[in-house]
């Protein structure tokens, strides 16, 4: 999951601070062993799919109608892999 | 000093009192002035106060001095170290309120909030709002203050959600601190100063279950502003403060801070009466001395639990986790806009050349607690699987 929940203030310029979002960190060690187990682990081309989560027909009209088809919502800055 | 229970709502009986006076309590909380640090809009605010808040505002009732805003609004903590005890003082003084208030209404004394475990398991309604929050009126007829409209899900008596909403793998992040290097992001979020809304490392309590179920119940729910308003924010929160208790109780190698940037930061609150206290982080780390403790704080992950071993008098050795820094080794060259549908991204990752470069492991190495596995293919031998963190 990513839950956006305070990603709308902090990305919102303050006297505090710039409102650069939100930082998400995940340990991702499983899947890349379930990805190695069933031979679909290619180091150089790791894929990261987001997904939008499901929302009501009435609020996901609303977001639809708020925005242009392909407009994002979101963006997330950089996607960075650690290993320890 | 007796020890009050914070009990389970789903467990309580419909008609349980708790819930009665809870919205008798907010309906009158609701009728003072927006200035009264005992009202429930003085509540919200000092969670946060915005635009959004004022929206909603009667003109005709002032609020309080700036100075008395810049000191005691907008203090919610998020993403830091500070989210979990800053929230508990600010539970235990609006519980203390509510309290008050039912004994000037004509209700008992010790009023205790409960708490919401939509991750429980055992009960196939969990993922839904307890009824008391549902109910359009009281048993006399009157409005429920505690069903407020202002909800995206839930108030239609389904699930607001699912498994993934309420998961409570974040009881397994070994460390209290997020790593700052890159690595895991703490249980209870990273080493800031006082941190409103500024954008650092989501914690992982603080991420899933509480931030995917304030979404989920969504709109005031969903806001930093508008939640207090919402009577299901405190009976949520009263959940998350709960699972810090069951973090520290699954483990005895979880444990909290013990830097004194942490236990000596201090926060300004109102009391039960409204007089104007500042509270120590040290001073909240146990419910008990603050007077409450939780129906259950037993470990619903049922992982091997080590003070219960131990206590039955078994040796147990704990082994220790080797400190590596993490190494970054692949990112996106370009921001990743997130649109109404899927959306993929790709990473090249690089031959790590630190700790867990190929060169300075010996083959059928086993790196690291938990990695199992000793076969790979060649272009594993280059790249390691990994401890990644995206």
């Amino acid at each position: 999951m990513l839950p956006l929940f305070g990603v709308r203030e902090a990305s919102r310029r303050t006297e505090a601070h710039a409102g650069d979002g939100l930082h998400y960190s995940f340990d991702i060690t499983e899947t890349a062993q379930q990805l190695q187990h069933i031979n679909d682990w290619d180091p150089e081309n790791l894929r990261i799919k987001f997904v939008p989560d499901d929302e009501p027909e009435q609020a996901r009209a609303a977001a639809m109608a708020a925005l242009a088809p392909d407009e994002p919502r979101f963006q997330v800055g950089r996607v960075s892999l650690y290993i320890a | 000093m007796a020890v009050r229970k914070r009990r389970d709502a789903w467990k309580l009986p419909v008609d349980d009192p708790t819930f009665l006076w809870y919205a008798k309590a907010v309906a009158e909380m609701q009728k003072r002035p927006i200035a009264d640090p005992t009202s429930w809009r003085y509540q919200a605010a000092i969670h946060d106060y915005d635009e959004d808040s004022e929206a909603l505002r009667d003109p005709n009732d002032p609020l309080p001095k700036k100075a008395e805003q810049n000191r005691y609004w907008r203090q919610c903590q998020h993403f830091t170290w500070y989210f979990l005890p800053w929230h508990r003082w600010f539970l235990l003084y609006f519980e203390e309120i509510v309290a008050a208030t039912v004994v000037k209404l004509g209700g008992p004394a010790g009023w205790s909030l409960p708490y919401w475990n939509y991750s429980d398991e055992s009960n196939r309604n969990a993922m839904k709002l307890p009824p008391a929050f549902i109910a359009e009126t009281l048993p006399d007829g009157t409005p429920n203050a505690l069903r407020v409209e202002n909800r995206l899900r839930g108030n239609d008596g389904k699930a607001v959600g699912d498994a993934r909403h309420s998961d409570l793998s974040c009881l397994r992040e070994p460390n209290y601190i997020a790593d700052p290097r890159g690595g895991g992001p703490g249980y209870g979020g990273p080493k800031t100063r006082f941190n409103h809304d500024s954008g650092t490392v989501v914690g992982a309590l603080e991420s899933t279950p509480h931030g995917a179920m304030h979404n989920r119940v969504g709109d005031w729910m969903a806001s930093f502003s508008l939640a207090g308003l919402d009577p299901i924010f405190w009976v949520h929160h009263a959940n998350i403060d709960r699972l810090w208790a069951v973090w520290r109780a699954r483990d005895s190698q979880h444990t909290d801070p013990t830097e004194s940037a942490w236990l000596k930061m201090s926060f300004p609150f109102h009391d039960g009466e409204g007089k104007k206290l500042s509270r120590t982080v040290h001073a909240v780390v146990d419910t008990t001395a603050l007077g409450y403790e939780y129906e259950d704080v037993s470990d619903p992950l049922g992982a091997a639990f080590i003070p219960a071993i131990a206590a039955a008098g078994a040796e147990v050795e704990v082994k220790k986790k080797k400190k590596v820094t993490p190494e970054m080794v692949g990112a996106t060259e370009t921001p990743v806009p997130l649109t109404n549908g899927p959306t993929t991204t790709h990473v090249a990752m690089t031959t790590p050349t630190g700790p867990r470069s190929p060169r300075r492991q010996p083959p059928r190495t086993k790196r690291r607690s938990g990695f199992t596995s000793t076969s790979r293919t060649s272009s594993a031998a280059e790249h390691p699987t990994p401890t990644p963190f995206i």
